[in-house]
């Protein structure tokens, strides 16, 4: 039996066009079985491979309606998703950070049970499958914020429209849609499954670490925690080592371009973590768009069904089908 | 058989030149693929007379459309259903002109906007402003029965109905023009009105055929109540939908820019899978998508969908049925999103005159060149 609702399924991608074709044909199966309807999103991260083209030829023979959205350069997750989830329609929409993730039908589908059980936010957890270095920033994290995040590596989400939308006016520039779901306050479960490969975010290193410090920087007062206590510490620090060397120098001299190094080096820290706090500032005045779309292709449900060759009326009677509200 | 005046396609654009030719005293006759007059896109459209806010970035385009937007109104008054609030809204996310922009922009083409409050229709969340506007819908029915007895009036008119054109030769200064059942027809002066076929009939004539894209399009027909009902609604500046009356049906049409058109084709001549299971339908000759076995399912499901997400709560619609139709786009347009009329003359002695164009009450173009 299928489900009577619209469910919208968005996925980011980034120069993935040799897995596109069969992501999308899983994907798919798995909503046309699952049910009544369903459109697929597929956000085009500034791809510079045969994306958007793969994707255009993997549309052929899908059940529902599939729309390719093309970003003209990488803008990176958040904004990314945000232009997919701008777009999508559903009452109930999936998020998949990665179209390499591998996560059973039989998982998607326990996500949205739970959902209608009363959670308008259901996370998908790789099982053991987080790296060392994710596992130490979710503790600091969860640790640090004055929000009561309790956040973990997440790669699919289930959220239901109003939670969408809740999500979507929250007015922050800098998205992470992990936590600004939580700020909207609606209940979410998460739900472990067991990942065949183990979670990978698929960005490099330095990409991670700088995701990483815009949750710290945007979830938490740590930053300024620290200067404070930075700043006491050094002044204790250099004065400590004074000491240490005004018995045996007589000069003076290492003592004193160690205590400058040491105080320099923390006032460097100050106005870096200060800096930090200001591009924010910047970006929020700024006001710039959270993406730039260079174009939008609608690839409908009767042109798929053409290019496989099924033409005219499909399984699904128009007729029968009544507004859902 | 010898006419003054042969017309090719019972659309508006036909019965009109038909109206005017025979006030003139030319003998003309008026050809038509489908059994009746109006069975296609005069008929499977928005029902919109057109005042211009579609087009806030082809001023020419607008200017135009407002010019003859009085005009329509007065030539068809017993048509016009004026007896709902058209509001215009700007999408806050994805639209291609804020709201500043289009306030400036109907300043420019001297239309009336002013701004309401949005919540009262639409879920403010994800519309910037909303504006009332003067935008009126008219009957196509009523317009095809005016237009039919204007015609009949002149009695010079003749009509053939259920026509097949099968090729076209000069012959001196003529057309003559073989049809399915045998009829030939002379011209010395003949006019495309075709709309989706008007390539098919240029390549019949020996003419070059114009740049076209083909789309399958839908218009549902739904029910509304409430509030809807006495209203128009039109979500601007790009992929979002319309749900506004339908003439004087009762119903109201819902249409999107993304869902409705449901298959394209960039041949000159139009190809579509959908051919495949309609012996009658092929390139050199569309079918009636409407009556046709291979039509596609409707996409109500994606339109309201996105209805319901822009739409505040109490503005439910229902599924009434589907109209499908061909629209021809000319490709030039697709940048700045003008619609210009085309009228080409491409033939003096014999005269052939073609024209191509995507609003109703631009029919008055036709004047300039008949």
């Amino acid at each position: 039996m299928k489900y009577k609702v619209f469910v919208s399924f968005i996925a980011y991608t980034h120069n993935g066009g040799g897995k596109v074709a069969g992501f999308l044909k899983a994907v798919d199966d798995y909503l046309s079985s699952t049910f009544e309807c369903h459109e697929i999103i597929i956000v085009n991260d500034g791809s510079t491979d045969s994306t958007a083209s793969e994707v255009e030829s993997a549309s052929r023979g899908l059940n529902g309606n599939l729309i390719l959205i093309n970003l003209p350069w990488r803008h990176g997750l958040e904004p990314a998703m945000t232009a997919g989830l701008h777009k999508s329609v559903g009452d109930f929409v999936y998020e998949m950070d990665s179209i390499d993730t591998d996560c059973p039908d039989d998982f998607l589908r326990k996500m949205y049970e739970t959902a209608v059980t009363g959670f308008d936010i259901v996370a998908g957890v790789p099982e053991a499958a987080q790296s060392m270095s994710s596992r130490l920033f979710y503790r600091f994290i969860n640790r640090v914020s004055y929000a009561d995040l309790h956040m973990t590596s997440e790669t699919v989400r289930l959220a239901s429209r109003r939670a969408i939308n809740a999500m979507l006016s929250l007015k922050e520039k800098f998205r992470y849609r992990k936590a600004l779901y939580l700020l909207t306050g609606y209940p979410k479960k998460n739900l472990l499954y067991r990942s065949p490969s183990r979670g990978r975010s698929g960005r490099p290193w330095y990409e991670d670490l700088d995701l990483a410090l815009d949750v710290v920087i945007g979830y938490s007062n740590i930053g300024i925690k620290a200067i404070h206590f930075l700043s006491a510490s050094l002044a204790i620090g250099g004065w400590a080592i004074y000491g240490y060397f005004f018995e045996n120098v007589i000069e003076g001299w290492t003592a004193i371009m160690v205590f400058l190094s040491c105080v320099f080096s923390g006032l460097f820290f100050i106005l870096g973590m200060l800096g930090e706090y200001i591009l924010r500032i910047l970006n929020e005045v700024k006001g710039r768009p959270y993406y730039t779309v260079s174009s939008v292709k609608v690839f409908s449900e009767t042109a798929n069904a053409a290019k496989a060759g099924r033409v005219g009326r499909l399984e699904r009677d128009s007729q029968a089908t009544e507004p859902s509200r | 058989m010898r006419y003054d005046h042969l017309i090719l396609g019972a659309g508006i654009y036909g019965l009109y030149a038909a109206t005017l030719l025979g006030k003139r005293g030319l003998k003309v006759l008026v050809a038509e693929y489908e059994d009746g007059p109006f069975r296609r896109a005069s008929w499977i459209n928005q029902a919109r007379v057109h005042h211009g806010y579609h087009y806030p970035r082809s001023v020419s385009t607008a200017l135009r459309t407002a010019m003859y937007y009085r005009r329509f109104n007065a030539d068809f008054p017993f048509a016009i259903n004026r007896s709902f609030k058209k509001i215009y809204a700007l999408s806050s996310v994805g639209s291609l002109t804020n709201a500043a922009q289009f306030l400036k922009f109907c300043e420019h083409v001297g239309i009336p906007a002013t701004e309401i409050n949005a919540s009262a229709y639409f879920n403010p969340q994800y519309v910037e402003a909303a504006f009332e506007t003067e935008e009126y819908a008219f009957d196509p029915f009523a317009v095809r029965d005016s237009l039919m007895e204007k015609a009949r009036e002149t009695g010079k008119v003749d009509f053939l109905f259920g026509a097949r054109l099968l090729n076209a030769e000069r012959q001196g200064g003529v057309y003559s023009v073989a049809f399915g059942d045998g009829r030939r027809v002379e011209a010395p002066a003949v006019l495309n009105a075709t709309y989706s076929s008007t390539n098919q009939v240029l390549s019949k004539f020996g003419f070059q055929p114009m740049n076209i894209k083909y789309e399958i399009c839908e218009v549902i027909m739904v029910g509304v109540g409430g509030r809807l009902k006495d209203a128009g609604l039109t979500v601007m500046d790009g992929q979002f939908f319309s749900v506004m009356p339908f003439g004087l049906t009762g119903s109201h049409s819902l249409t999107s820019v993304a869902f409705t058109p449901h298959m394209s084709s960039y041949e000159k001549l139009p190809v579509f899978m959908c051919q495949e299971r309609n012996p009658e339908c092929t390139p050199g000759q569309l079918a009636n998508c409407n009556t046709c076995p291979a039509k596609p399912s409707s996409a109500f499901p994606y339109m309201n969908q996105l209805a319901k997400k822009y739409l505040a709560t109490g503005m439910e619609m229902g599924y009434e049925g589907s109209l499908f139709a061909i629209k021809p786009i000319l490709l030039a347009a697709e940048l700045d999103d003008s619609r210009p009329t085309i009228v080409m003359r491409l033939s003096e002695e014999p005269s052939f005159v073609s024209v191509l164009s995507g609003k109703i009450n631009t029919v008055y173009d036709l004047e300039e060149v008949l």
